[in-house]
């Protein structure tokens, strides 16, 4: 019976852990292991010297309410119509509400200083760490961002092109990973960085430059010459079924990698001997391949996960930030790659994790505080644990990781029809984004902040939920990362990567507001 | 006489093809009428009252802009398909939705059914069209489904549903449907219930949130 169960995968687990879903081949694929492999000469680390970055995108899936993260505070011209429009799902912000804040309590935590617009703002009470980063100028927002096919505006809404399934999850999240939202889905824009620089950044790396935290997504998905490798959060992912007293392949391995007398590892040394086999039919020889860069990638991730340099105890930074979640473990697994990144011998590393519970229609406030707490716990203990890296690994750099942060969509500005505490809201589009690391431009808020209001001036005409039409788009988010990352602005790889970049205002220009990255770290 | 002959002859001949010519032309007239038709619809609704709208391409969702000129309506007379009827001003109506949207309040009936109803609806919209209505708000997917869609088709009985002001689909109890766009083929339709407050016991909806798996 716990044999059975150990063979058991859920069909969630199974697509989140197939990171060859790009191809629509499953997760047993990712996750078979040859210990012969890992116990080989695979185990050795390689020179990356200190040109070392990476980029970690932190994705909150569901369409994070953005409007109670970032929030005008007394003394900004739009604090008390946020607590007026926003009603019951508003955060006391120390303005006076008869209705909603009768005692002018402030809850937020006060950004310092104005950051925009010379206006006072404040953050989440749940986003102390964030915070933290932002007022030590290690972190920024870029606000009102969203998918955008072309220009828009409420002059000319209804006379351009939307992106496509405006407001529908899947298809914003699909848009937001790809950047290009007037097209059907081909490949993530991380995925094409990877595809244009990977030989050129690294030429001698035996692993994986895409890593998935959170399993198979869309912004790592790109051709199968540079395919994601999902990792778990005990490093990586392994075959289910041989695992036998922590050791994961216990019951058919010995501890050489030789194939034990066992029936597992019979099992284990019959599907090794298919996968060896080479294949006419090209569908058949890719998943082959795909098998055995899987193989090879688990022994490199293993040993980058046991590369730790002395006196990084990352465990102990999480639990001093209570960070001992799900996700918490998989932030920590990408620092743990990080610190370990000789072993995977590339220069340019790409990060993926993700986050659900944001689709708050429903008791918003309280959903939205604990998603945010436990995000604000791991993104403060990745941050930190980036902090003494740098401290203690002469060769790595605070500077090298950029993290930032995305979503489905903003939410509706007005509550829905929920009473007091059920209360919630609604798809919408413009959001704010966070960016934190050390090469970012922080205690600051990029892009255009908009007039929040119901018939503002980038609200939606017509709409009645406060529905703010994007002023920056998100390939000019996008773009502005991959110059940091070493994408050289006006290239024709960059026109690649971003084919619809030429039809928004120049990013790297400083009339657009959006130079939150120091590309000479 | 010869000649008289000669000539009768040859003006029958030439009346036989003329006619033939004109029959065939007929025919091959006939079989495509119906795209003849309705380019000429087409150009009909161009020239006069109503234009395809593309999704989200309209703020105007109150509910006499989207129903006032639907009961003066005249039919084309190009109607060959049952399911459908065409009309001069470009507006289509599809009946097997507009039959589906009759059933709508039934009080013999449980109001889960009305919820099944209007999911069923939108279905019949994704096969016209291979997405959803365009919006996430009630007003916006309730104007696609009153016409204001790329071929301007009509899947509701205007003469039947209950609207409100704003232009929302009501449910039996008078409150706006709420409509939940997952993915571009589900969305999840779901209802106040008899209290007519969001988020308590009575409300009614049909959970796709595993089928999507977000």
């Amino acid at each position: 019976m716990k044999e059975e169960q150990t063979h058991k995968i859920s069909r969630r687990e199974f697509i989140r852990y197939g990171s060859c879903g790009a191809m629509g081949i499953g997760s047993l694929v990712n996750v078979i292991a040859q210990l012969q492999l890992i116990n080989s000469a695979t185990a050795s680390t390689l020179d990356i010297g200190s040109d070392y970055k990476a980029l970690v995108c932190v994705f909150l899936s569901g369409g994070c309410d953005m409007n109670n993260v970032l929030i005008p505070v007394n003394g900004n011209e739009q604090a008390y119509r946020y607590l007026d429009q926003r009603g019951y799902v508003s955060i006391p912000n120390g303005v006076v509400h008869n209705n909603y804040n009768a005692k002018g309590a402030n809850e937020t935590i006060l950004l310092n200083p104005r950051p925009a617009l010379n206006q006072p703002f404040g953050l989440h009470p749940s986003l102390q760490n964030l915070a933290n980063m932002f007022n030590s100028k290690n972190a920024a927002f870029l606000a009102n961002v969203g998918t955008l096919g072309e220009p828009t505006n409420p002059s000319n809404y209804g006379g351009v092109s939307l992106p496509r399934q405006l407001f529908s999850h899947s298809d914003q999240q699909t848009e937001w990973m790809s950047s290009i939202a007037d097209q059907p889905f081909r490949s993530g824009w991380g995925a094409r960085v990877a595809d244009l620089f990977n030989d050129t950044w690294n030429p001698n790396s035996p692993s994986s430059m895409l890593i998935t935290a959170s399993g198979t997504n869309k912004f790592l998905t790109g051709s199968p010459a540079v395919s994601q490798y999902a990792v778990s959060t005990r490093g990586a992912t392994s075959l289910f079924g041989y695992q036998k007293s922590g050791d994961s392949y216990g019951k058919a391995l010995n501890g050489n990698g030789n194939y034990l007398d066992t029936r597992e590892g019979q099992r284990l040394k019959a599907f090794e001997r298919i996968m060896a086999y080479s294949h006419s039919n090209i569908i058949e020889d890719s998943y082959a391949t795909v098998v055995r860069r899987a193989r090879e990638t688990e022994g490199y991730i293993i040993e980058a996960n046991n590369s730790q340099p002395n006196g990084f105890d990352l465990d102990g930074i999480f639990k001093s930030f209570r960070a001992t979640s799900g996700l918490a473990e998989e932030f920590k697994t990408i620092a743990r790659l990080i610190a370990g990144r000789r072993a995977l011998g590339n220069t340019r590393q790409i990060f993926f994790v993700q986050a659900g519970g944001y689709d708050t229609h429903q008791d918003m406030k309280a959903d939205l505080q604990g998603v945010l707490r436990n995000l604000d716990n791991c993104i403060g203990a990745f941050n930190q644990s980036m902090v003494e890296l740098d401290r203690v690994d002469r060769d790595f750099s605070y500077d090298s990781v950029t993290s930032f942060q995305a979503s489905d969509f903003n939410r509706t500005w007005t509550a829905n029809g929920g009473v007091g505490e059920s209360a919630g809201t609604d798809h919408a589009w413009g959001s704010h984004a966070f960016v934190y690391g050390g090469a970012v431009k922080g205690g600051k808020i990029y892009g255009e902040f908009p007039e929040l209001a119901v018939g503002g001036l980038v609200a939606i005409p017509g709409d009645n939920r406060g529905r703010w039409i994007p002023t920056t788009a998100v390939d000019q988010y996008a773009a502005i990362l991959a110059r940091w990352f070493g994408v050289p602005p006006g290239s024709t790889e960059m026109d690649i990567i971003f084919p619809n970049l030429s039809r928004f205002a120049n990013p790297f220009t400083s009339e657009t507001n959006l130079d939150f990255l120091d590309t000479t770290t | 006489m010869h000649a008289l002959k000669k000539n009768l002859k040859r003006f029958v001949t030439i009346a036989v093809v003329l006619s033939l010519v004109i029959a065939i032309g007929f025919l091959i007239g006939k079989s495509f009428s119906t795209k003849q038709t309705t380019s000429s619809s087409k150009e009909y609704s161009k020239a006069h009252s109503v234009q395809p709208v593309e999704p989200g391409k309209s703020d105007n969702y109150n509910t006499s802009s989207l129903t006032s000129s639907l009961g003066s309506r005249v039919p084309a007379s190009d109607n060959l398909d049952k399911r459908i009827t065409r009309y001069t001003d470009g507006t289509v109506d599809y009946h097997p939705s507009i039959d589906k949207s009759r059933m709508l309040y039934q009080t013999e009936k449980l109001p889960r059914a009305d919820i099944t109803i209007v999911s069923e609806i939108i279905a019949d919209y994704r096969k016209l069209f291979e997405t959803n209505p365009f919006g996430s708000e009630n007003r916006e997917i309730t104007a696609g489904l009153l016409g204001k869609n790329p071929k301007n088709v009509i899947f509701l009985d205007v003469n039947h549903v209950d609207l409100s002001p704003e232009g929302e689909l009501l449910d039996r109890w008078g409150s706006p449907f709420r409509f939940h766009p997952l993915t571009s083929s589900l969305m999840e339709v779901s209802s106040l219930g008899a209290d007519r407050v969001l988020w308590t016991s009575d409300d009614l909806n049909i959970d796709l949130s595993e089928e999507a798996d977000l």
